[in-house]
């Protein structure tokens, strides 16, 4: 061991379940998701008939597992690169655990369609607003970034920063700017690029 | 090792950081640039095959944009063809051929279904309207006035006529027309 790696410091992050409970969280993240993305690419599919929604779904879950293992990557090297260690399983199964707060967004913003606008405003106000949108109207580029931010994303945003705080033994406040600033910095480039990609056309 | 690692990590939230200031600088260029209100016109794009003879619908046009080149374009246009004659009002189905600088040739022609095909020559429907997304549809009146902008996924659920205020496209906020 090097003088360098004597100087690491960990912290104290638990694993969110315990035992068989991890294996049982990931089965129903797996599941969730796929039928979340399944749900999602069957409403293209009215306009796109071809598409084969268990074959995208297979690969858009795919594509979220690899999402959720970059994303706790990226928070551990960060805080590998300041000198404290970061458990990457652990912090990783709490970023995957907390992604569930994004399947509750989307149940909630397709429920809102056709709920009372008080309803709706509820609704808006836990999983964004992009609850008062209507999906079959065209989406502004602005509502494709920001429209989850609400209680729950806040929440997880609030909740990743926390696991990392007690993954790397630091006060709540420098976790939290990286990730508030990790999440702005995504939605602002996917508001961005909706924009730039559509210019005056209506997105499907 | 800890410190090349530091070194690497900032380097790469600094190019990050750039590149997003980038990106946002084109957006707002983007976006407060003016856009030409569309317009059919004949003149304005060049007429490649004739609307077939049953084509009715008093002057009123839906124009497709799509690309030769964009095959799931081509089997949207097929497919809202086959649902088209199934519509009230035999509004006429234009296909727009947009982004594709050479004439088309009667290869590309023959690929399409059996509608009036106009080539954008000038590419008008990008660098003027600021439209970009292949498969939308544009319905212009019988003068050729812009009325609204749907995406094909809309096509299904088109009744009689809408107003324009129902256009699903951003406003284009007091730009004249062409």
């Amino acid at each position: 061991m090097t003088a360098e790696h004597s100087q690491v410091r960990t912290g104290g992050l638990s694993w969110p379940f315990a035992g068989a409970g991890l294996p049982l969280l990931y089965l129903w993240l797996a599941w969730s998701w796929w039928f979340e993305i399944r749900s999602q690419v069957a409403a293209l599919a009215v306009s796109a008939p071809t598409l084969d929604a268990g074959m995208l779904a297979v690969m858009g879950l795919g594509a979220r597992m690899l999402a959720t293992l970059s994303e706790a990557g990226i928070y551990t090297l960060w805080w590998r690169s300041r000198g404290v260690r970061l458990p990457y399983w652990r912090f990783q199964c709490w970023v995957a655990a907390l992604s569930a707060t994004d399947l509750v967004g989307y149940s909630l913003r397709r429920a809102a369609e056709g709920a009372p606008d008080a309803a709706r405003w509820m609704i808006a106000a836990l999983a964004g607003p992009g609850a008062l949108e209507p999906s079959s109207s065209g989406v502004p580029g602005g509502m494709a970034g920001l429209g989850s931010l609400g209680i729950l994303t806040s929440t997880r945003v609030v909740m990743t920063a926390w696991a990392q705080a007690r993954g790397v033994g630091r006060p709540l406040a420098g976790p939290l700017f990286l990730t508030a600033s990790a999440w702005l910095v995504t939605r602002l480039i996917g508001w961005w690029s909706a924009d730039l990609m559509k210019g005056l056309s209506p997105v499907p | 090792m800890r410190r090349s690692l530091r070194v690497t990590m900032d380097f790469a939230a600094g190019a990050t950081l750039i590149a997003v200031a980038l990106l946002g600088a084109w957006w707002a260029s983007d976006r407060a640039r003016s856009w030409e209100r569309p317009r059919w016109s004949s003149a304005s794009f060049e007429l490649l095959r004739p609307r077939p003879p049953i084509d009715t619908g008093g002057g009123v046009r839906w124009v497709m944009a799509i690309n030769p080149r964009c095959p799931s374009c081509l089997r949207s246009l097929w497919r809202i063809h086959a649902a088209w004659s199934r519509r009230p009002g035999r509004e006429g189905l234009v296909a727009l051929i947009v982004d594709t600088p050479a004439r088309p040739d009667a290869r590309s022609l023959r690929r399409l279904p059996p509608i009036a095909v106009w080539w954008d020559r000038e590419n008008r429907w990008r660098r003027r309207w600021g439209h970009r997304l292949y498969g939308e549809l544009l319905q212009f009146d019988g003068s050729g006035q812009y009325v609204r902008t749907i995406s094909a996924g809309e096509v299904p659920r088109l009744g009689g006529s809408r107003a324009p205020e129902d256009s699903t496209a951003p406003a284009l906020e007091g730009r004249g027309g062409t």
